[in-house]
């Protein structure tokens, strides 16, 4: 399993939000993105998973072409900006919800998600109920329950407290086991350093360098 | 199955959504009744009237609308019951789609491999919701029937239509009189709320609702057959007045307009950017 971006750019109302992108990501490996609020992690992340289209450029996964060959990568999980569930239903419910539709894990797989992202699978409280951080941990585990091939985080350490963290941690390390391709966005280097393997750093909507983790220098 | 799973969610969300707005409808709905009812009252206590009414009576005292407005000749009157159902409609099937998409939605989106399938969905969603509509309308005129303490026999009578409204309906058959009620207004609605569930990814939900109920209220003026709305009228139609709209001519419209924005709705949903927000 890889992605690759070819020559990506992406303009919105006349503005030019992308440009220049070239990637490649392969499996097993977690990738970060890194840079300043509005250089453009987030739309990248919304064109690897096909929620925009690339005004040029590539999107190349597993050989398919997104939007031309396929219209979504066959296996993906992502958790860009702010989740949003139901408000009327509990976590497990909006979960299953979701999971029921592709149909390819059962209830106990939704539970363990639920459970690795450090919630009560038998929680009865309703979403709306949801602190911030519940919210967000909620989140993950809806990227991850499925087991996807492809898993994208944007923020995945916002507003979640140190044992959050953690958790998130290793749920990173168990996906990496797997053989799952990562993309995760995190606004904090040190942090970004301890989960990624390889860091994309970005400025003003493209790519200005690409480190691994034992060119440590790279993003100090 | 995948589709029919994407459909079970739009079929339970939307509803979910929507339930105080259908009840806002039937309340007006019965409000208008109320109305009705006291009408009759006065008719039968002044012996202007006789007859009692039937469920099919109470029907097109709902979705009657208004006869056709000739500027050179009478006084035009605005079909207020007939508008503000219309108005409703189209509120309830306005913003569940674009709602969707920009929240919960997107998780369905992912899972869905086809932004069409999301689309063709949310299409059979919005003909369900009016369909609901309309029989949710058909329950109340069939409560008011019972509370009038009318009759479901298939008959309706012209002298109520003529005390009520001025409608004659000398012509029209009890088979065409169902058609006028029930097939064309529902072709007509589920037409124009197509329409407008594909101009919201084009134009902000509340544009486009304003667009379809500008169409439908200038129908109300124009008897015109490219003005949609004036089929959706009972008394517009050419089975009940020389001057009115072609009842086939209705269908064709219709039709065309739903499946026009199908495919249209379809084609924007390919390359449309689901960014942050709506």
């Amino acid at each position: 399993m890889y992605i690759e971006c070819q020559k990506i750019e992406k303009e919105i109302r006349g503005v030019t939000v992308l440009h220049d992108i070239d990637a490649r990501f392969e499996a097993g490996i977690i990738y970060g993105l890194w840079g300043k609020n509005g250089c453009g992690k987030t739309m990248l992340m919304r064109i690897l998973s096909n929620l925009i289209h690339p005004t040029k450029g590539k999107v190349i996964v597993d050989g398919k072409e997104l939007g031309k060959n396929c219209g979504y990568p066959v296996s993906i999980g992502a958790l860009i900006e702010n989740p949003a569930f139901l408000n009327d239903y509990t976590g497990f419910d909006n979960l299953w919800t979701l999971a029921s539709i592709q149909g390819r894990v059962g209830p106990k797989k939704v539970r363990r998600a639920i459970r690795m992202a450090g919630l009560d699978p038998d929680d009865k409280r309703k979403y709306r109920k949801y602190s911030l951080g519940m919210k967000q941990r909620l989140g993950i585990a809806c990227a991850i329950m499925e087991e996807p091939e492809i898993v994208i985080l944007d923020e995945p350490i916002n507003a979640i407290d140190e044992n959050g963290v953690k958790q998130v941690r290793e749920i990173l390390s168990e996906l990496k086991e797997r053989g799952t391709l990562v993309i995760i966005a995190c606004h904090d280097k040190e942090e970004m350093s301890l989960l990624a393997d390889e860091i994309y750093l970005m400025s003003e909507g493209t790519i200005v360098r690409h480190v691994r983790k034992e060119e440590e220098d790279g993003w100090k | 199955m995948k589709f029919f799973k994407f459909l079970l969610y739009d079929l339970r969300q939307g509803f979910r959504y929507n339930r105080i707005k259908y009840a806002a409808a039937a309340a007006a709905s019965a409000c208008t009744l109320i109305w009705f009812g006291l009408s009759l009252n006065m008719g039968y206590r002044y012996g202007f009237i006789q007859d009692i009414p039937s469920f099919t009576d109470v029907a097109v005292y709902l979705l009657r609308g208004t006869p056709p407005y000739d500027p050179g000749y009478g006084q035009y009157i605005l079909p207020v019951i007939w508008l503000l159902l219309q108005t409703l409609l189209f509120f309830i099937t306005a913003y569940y789609p674009r709602q969707d998409i920009y929240q919960f939605g997107q998780q369905i989106f992912l899972r869905a491999y086809k932004k069409t399938s999301w689309w063709y969905s949310k299409c059979i969603w919005c003909a369900a919701s009016v369909a609901v509509f309309y029989l949710m309308i058909f329950g109340v005129a069939a409560v008011g029937c019972l509370c009038l303490r009318g009759t479901f026999a298939p008959v309706f009578s012209e002298e109520l239509a003529s005390y009520c409204y001025g409608g004659v309906f000398s012509d029209v058959t009890f088979g065409q009189l169902w058609v006028l009620l029930a097939g064309l207004p529902f072709a007509v609605s589920l037409g124009m709320c197509l329409f407008q569930m594909m101009l919201s990814f084009f134009v902000e939900p509340v544009v486009s609702y304003l667009v379809v109920i500008g169409i439908m209220a200038a129908s109300t003026y124009m008897t015109e057959p490219w003005m949609i709305g004036n089929y959706s009228m009972v008394l517009r139609s050419a089975w009940i007045r020389p001057d009115g709209v072609d009842t086939g001519a209705g269908f064709c419209l219709a039709a065309a307009i739903g499946i026009f924005s199908i495919m249209i709705g379809a084609w924007r949903m390919r390359k449309y950017d689901i960014l942050a927000k709506g």
